[in-house]
């Protein structure tokens, strides 16, 4: 075998993995088809200006000395230093519908404070929620999927609160049309509202030279511009990689972060009954426009704000 | 390695792992995991450890005897006593 390992994309997932599996002296390579690392989340220059591509903030950051949650726990495993993400906490991000707009920072105290004012009705209610929130099992692997249109609905009466509460959930954390799983959505509830936003210094770039170093200190091998043609599979097991160059790869186990459906696609025996249907649903599109000056001289203080300008929060792609 | 050693090799092990933990007081006879905040992650973290760095192997079916420090040391001494 070439490898113990191979992980197939050099994203954030694919170089976590392969920074504890190196770590823990297996053999690993990781196939990454870019010229560029990070995957979903990575970097570009154009025009002399650095931009990063997808979700532009961190969730989950916690002060120094908070600990158990995401981000210390992350750090710890792939045995990171805090200060090398050089995370900047954001000052207040919005939501807004066209009849309200809530603001959350990274003080859950704020958010529910304005959660009161915005929504008097529902104090009590929201109160029940946090608890509902807090007393439930994110990380249980085994738990039953509910629906958490059906659990917040059953504790929250306002319609417009629920679609504000959700909207920057969705965006950041849910890959399904209208409807969140209950324990994904807990899990971004806690990132978003309860821990918080914050942005590295430099960008997503600097995250994923912090990752790349680790791994190849560890002694991982990365090799990008080399993407995988496919997988030869036979009898339920894995026995190669063909990469686009020709080069034949063999390891005792494969990972791949190429997503569910595109890895399937990759395997020499593949059979499409069941698996095309999986593909995703929703894309984003990103439009930037670069200013002349900084946001806050224009009287803008807010990190990011999360518009509706319908009646009701539609996420759902625009064709179904 | 004597018992003690092997001991402090154990706790330096779980230092490294959960180095935000006060491990000062920490009774040998009661499990670990109630103790201070060690999540399944950490201790697989543990037993990889000491595959890294002493090549003991801890079968999946042994970790209930990794529970206290007690029960861990008894399990590991004759592991790396000629360690």
């Amino acid at each position: 075998m070439d490898y113990d390992v191979l992980i197939i994309g050099a994203g954030m997932s694919g170089l976590a993995a392969g920074i504890r599996l190196a770590y823990y002296d297996k053999r690993v390579c990781i196939v990454e088809k870019h010229h560029r690392v990070g995957g979903l989340n990575s970097f570009y220059n154009l025009r002399g200006r650095k931009f990063d591509v997808g979700l532009h903030a961190v969730t989950n950051y916690v002060p120094k000395g908070v600990k158990l949650t995401p981000l210390p726990k992350l750090l710890r495993q792939l045995k990171l230093k805090r200060e090398d993400f050089a995370l900047c906490p954001q000052r207040v991000s919005a939501i807004k519908f066209p009849d309200k707009t809530l603001k959350f920072n990274n003080d859950l105290d704020f958010f529910v404070q304005d959660v009161v004012d915005n929504f008097t009705a529902q104090a009590d209610n929201f109160q029940r929620l946090l608890k509902t929130i807090f007393e439930y099992d994110e990380l249980n692997l085994y738990a039953k999927p509910i629906s958490a249109r059906e659990v917040v609905g059953s504790i929250i009466s306002d319609p417009l609160l629920i679609d504000m509460v959700f909207c920057p959930l969705m965006f950041y954390g849910n890959a399904q049309e209208n409807d969140i799983e209950f324990g994904q959505f807990v899990i971004m509830f806690k990132g978003i509202y309860c821990e918080g936003f914050a942005r590295p210094q430099a960008g997503v770039r600097q995250i994923l030279d912090v990752l790349v170093r680790k791994y190849r200190s560890c002694g991982g091998e990365l090799k990008t511009r080399c993407a995988v043609t496919s997988i030869q599979a036979a009898n339920n097991r894995i026995e190669s990689v063909t990469l686009d160059n020709g080069e034949v790869l063999t390891a005792n186990r494969i990972l791949s972060s190429a997503g569910y459906v595109e890895t399937m696609r990759l395997l020499s025996n593949y059979d499409p009954t069941g698996i095309e249907d999986k593909a995703g649903q929703l894309s984003m599109v990103e439009f930037i426009t670069v200013l002349n000056r900084q946001p806050a001289e224009m009287g803008h203080e807010t990190t990011i704000i999360f518009y509706n300008n319908s009646d009701r929060f539609d996420y759902r792609n625009l064709t179904s | 390695m004597t018992k003690e050693e092997i001991k402090s090799v154990l706790m330096g092990i779980v230092a490294e792992i959960i180095p935000d933990e006060d491990l000062t007081n920490l009774k040998d006879d009661i499990p670990i995991r109630e103790q201070v905040e060690l999540d399944s992650m950490d201790f697989l973290d543990i037993v990889m450890e000491l595959r890294k760095r002493y090549s003991v192997e801890v079968p999946e079916d042994d970790y209930m005897q990794l529970a206290t420090i007690d029960s861990s040391v008894a399990y590991l001494e004759p592991r790396m006593r000629d360690l």
